[in-house]
């Protein structure tokens, strides 16, 4: 009886204490040439009342340099910052720049958490340029959150992210961060596009 | 009343039962499922959409499998419950083919057993 009540109460306390907080290591400085944002959506009040919303997640990378530089072939000016993620879109199940930003417009990512990191020097740009040139197609094992997290991780050295197959994980997994940020909205004037067979389609919000 | 037909009366209240619990079971879950399937759609129609320089247009197609999902589940259940309505009461009534237990019970009410 009394090994059970013991059994039991361990139980609870390992499944109740909160996962351990971490600090970014690469948080941004003067030198930095760049940063790069981690969101998660976990599809908190997008939705139905029992009607799941899966979320999303992506990634933005804003130019703190004063000249400009390309991310898997899309420019980014000085002081400009993008959104790139994995989309299942009908028109192409690829990489898109600039989508999230009307999903801001319209509200639908208030719920949205992201955390920060600094981009350290162009050899990173580089680095993260070429896995957003070669992300490749959207899947149900490789969706959003993975592109999203292999985007991250290629350039985070020592605040590399666990797991994350869907952006519900993605989101607790940033949460853990003590830095993390709520309602950090992106805005940009330049239209979504995609690319396909090399040249970049722009497409007009309706 | 004998023991078997005892057992057979009890065996009755339990069978019906159980049909009552899955009637009611399958029916929230067709209720649930129809009422995802209108609100992936719902929820799909609430996404921004955005014109392609061709004319053609494109939104995020997430809501539109998960709408497929649940309406490809709300018809399995749908022909789920109509089997099991016509095993349980039409092909009975009409043909008069028994289950296992309605053989079993006759068979002891004729004292065959």
């Amino acid at each position: 009886m009394c090994l059970a009540l013991l059994v039991s109460s361990c139980f609870i306390m390992v499944s109740c204490s909160p996962s351990k907080e971490r600090e970014i290591t690469g948080g941004v400085s003067d030198t930095s040439v760049a940063e790069i944002h981690i969101y998660a959506y976990a599809g908190d009040g997008g939705g139905l009342p029992l009607v799941p919303n899966m979320g999303h997640a992506f990634i933005s990378v804003k130019n703190l340099s004063n000249d400009s530089f390309d991310i898997g072939g899309h420019e980014i000016e000085a002081g400009e910052e993008i959104t790139i993620g994995l989309w299942g879109q009908k028109a192409s199940w690829s990489v898109w720049f600039n989508l999230e930003i009307y999903y801001f417009e319209k509200d639908l990512y208030d719920k949205a958490v992201s955390v920060t990191r600094e981009i350290k020097n162009m050899n990173e740009i580089q680095i993260l340029s070429d896995y957003v040139k070669n992300a490749g197609k959207w899947t149900f094992s490789y969706n959003c959150s993975g592109f999203a997290l292999k985007a991250w991780n290629t350039i985070a050295g020592e605040d590399t992210m666990k797991g994350g197959s869907t952006p519900k994980q993605l989101y607790k997994e940033i949460k853990r961060f003590k830095t993390y940020e709520t309602e950090r909205k992106i805005t940009n004037d330049r239209n979504p596009s995609y690319v396909k067979e090399g040249e970049f389609i722009y497409v007009t919000p309706k | 009343m004998s023991p078997q037909n005892e057992i057979f009366s009890r065996r009755d209240k339990v069978i019906k039962y159980l049909k009552l619990i899955c009637a009611c079971v399958v029916a929230v879950a067709i209720v649930y499922f129809a009422y995802g399937t209108i609100g992936s759609f719902v929820l799909l129609g609430r996404q921004p959409q955005f014109t392609l320089p061709d004319g053609g247009t494109t939104k995020s197609l997430g809501f539109m499998v998960q709408g497929l999902i649940y309406c490809g589940l709300l018809t399995s259940l749908i022909i789920a419950e109509v089997l099991m309505i016509y095993f349980m009461y039409v092909r009975k009534k009409k043909t008069g083919i028994l289950n296992g237990h309605d053989r079993l019970k006759n068979s002891f009410r004729k004292g065959e057993y």
